[in-house]
């Protein structure tokens, strides 16, 4: 955890920390760091501010509804998914958007240090309330995942699943997408009353998101076999196709036939499923893609696979500059590029940056080879996605169609069924990844 | 909210009759002084938005259903 309540998150390192007996590192300075170039840094960072400006994302939509913003819109593209992803239409989900949210519990808005966005919400469940509680949030994700994943669209609840989250380190996605998955063997017989422990465990309970919550967390009863992970509890209940993750970590909060670009990037994430090392949202909902009006059409496979890979590089170059994603809406690799030069002294230009980003995203990709990563049959998703057509709503019929944008994009990558090839790894720099990993 | 309006007319008229309708500046907070829409408007018929259809000339059926981000009109 970050600043009590922003996460690192996903990917289980802060159990790794853990384990290692790590409660807390503390940082305190009060040095401003020297700038190479004032100039610069100044007329890049004006730059970006407006940019931020002119993007309606950016500029309306988060700072006055905050991330939830989305709940609305992904419910009306019908890409919403609910109850584990079993529809992707929610009919209450105007209950728990980013709306109610502002109309409801919000205290007042937040941003992290620095920022102009200020997409945090500061807020307070009431202490008549039977979920009364104050943090921040909820996010979209966690909306989605404590909310419509598990049928619930009672906000307190949700909003007081996602505080206890928070105060005990639990990745917010994960824990909804996994209480809607034992919601869903529950219902369909895979799990006995017994092993409940008394939660009535169907979708729509609201008690069951909070409860499940603190179980896990304690690893008490059946949280205990929630706190294994999707793959894990999916199994042991004998219905391992019921898990919707990618690579053993949950999916987000957007049906990937619904937006086939988007599907895509679960598939060929790095660590699983992942909204966030591409999200291809901004370009086939949202529109507006490092400061450009850029609307993709979420039907459409063509042109994916080379999209995805810019949003993959440039969000490595992203992350790895310790920059927060949404600015991404708003500007891309020149200004990075631009603040890097102005920060360092060191010559960087936009097709620099956007290198870093792939040797990123290659270096990842060898790692996870080295570490038994099997390539083409683990960049997949569940069958529910490649075979099950979404049911209802505006993208009744649809699924993701993985195979006509696979091959196409392991061909703009250099890798072969998933592998980085020795060219591609040598034409990147990365000889020691080459031989590490035995191409 | 269930809103009747003859058979084949455009988004663009239909925005047009609804802030007629409901008083409100519908218009001017969706539709710029050339006609098109603000750019950071997003209008959606059944889920899919007008972009990737007819733009503001694609024309509404029967049971169609509208939705415009951001909410405007302050709703």
């Amino acid at each position: 955890m970050n600043d009590k309540h922003r996460a690192a998150g996903r990917g289980g390192h802060g159990a790794v920390l853990g384990s290692k007996k790590v409660k807390a590192i503390a940082v305190r300075g009060d040095k401003r760091p020297i700038i190479a170039d004032e100039v610069v840094f100044k007329e890049t960072t004006e730059r970006v501010r407006g940019k931020i400006k002119e993007m309606s994302v950016t500029s309306e939509s988060l700072p006055d509804r905050g991330t939830a913003f989305l709940v609305d819109l992904i419910n009306e593209e019908g890409g919403y998914p609910t109850r584990n992803f079993q529809t992707s239409v929610f009919s209450t989900a105007d209950r728990t958007s980013g709306e109610t949210l502002r109309d409801t519990l919000l205290i007042k808005d937040k941003g992290c240090w620095g920022c102009v966005i200020r997409c945090g919400r500061v807020t307070k469940v009431p202490a008549w309330s039977q979920f009364s509680g104050e943090g921040e949030g909820p996010e979209y994700e966690t909306v989605w995942a404590l909310g419509a994943q598990c049928g619930v669209d009672n906000l307190e609840a949700v909003t007081k699943a996602y505080y206890i989250c928070n105060e005990l380190g639990l990745d917010g996605i994960e824990m909804g997408n996994l209480i809607g998955l034992a919601m869903e063997l529950y219902e369909k017989g895979y799990m006995e009353e017994e092993a409940t422990r008394g939660v009535d465990l169907k979708f729509g309970n609201e008690q069951a998101i909070v409860e499940m919550t603190w179980r896990t967390a304690y690893r008490s009863g059946l949280g205990d076999d929630l706190a294994e992970g999707g793959v894990a509890l999916a199994k042991k209940y004998k219905a391992p196709e019921l898990f919707m993750g990618v690579k053993g970590q949950g999916i987000p909060a957007y049906d990937p036939r619904a937006f086939q670009g988007h599907g895509l990037g679960y598939a060929t994430s790095n660590r699983g499923g992942c909204h966030l090392r591409a999200y291809m949202i901004a370009a086939e909902v949202a529109g507006e893609v490092t400061g450009e009006k850029i609307k993709l059409d979420p039907l459409k496979t063509e042109g994916k696979p080379k999209w995805l890979k810019i949003f993959q590089d440039l969000y490595g170059a992203c992350d790895s500059l310790i920059v927060c994603k949404f600015n991404t809406f708003a500007v891309g690799a020149a200004e990075f590029a631009g603040l890097l030069a102005g920060a360092t002294g060191w010559r960087y230009n936009a097709e620099d940056v956007m290198k870093i980003g792939e040797r990123i995203y290659n270096l990842e990709r060898a790692f996870n080879v080295r570490e038994g990563f099997k390539g083409r049959e683990e960049d997949t998703l569940p069958k529910r996605f490649l075979e099950e057509p979404i049911p209802e709503g505006p993208k009744k019929g649809q699924v993701l169609k993985l195979g006509e944008m696979l091959d196409e994009y392991y061909e703009l990558r250099g890798w072969k069924d998933g592998v980085p090839t020795k060219e591609k790894l040598k034409e990147l720099g990365l000889e020691r990844a080459s031989e590490d990993i035995g191409v | 909210m269930a809103v009747e309006v003859p058979q084949g007319i455009s988004i663009l008229e239909f925005i047009r009759e609804m802030a007629e309708k409901s008083n409100t500046r519908l218009v001017e907070e969706t539709i710029n002084r050339e006609g098109d829409l603000r750019p950071n408007i997003i209008v959606l018929i059944n889920g899919r938005n007008i972009v990737h259809l007819d733009y503001l000339n694609t024309k509404l059926k029967d049971r169609d259903t509208v939705a415009l981000f951001p909410p405007v009109g302050g709703g």
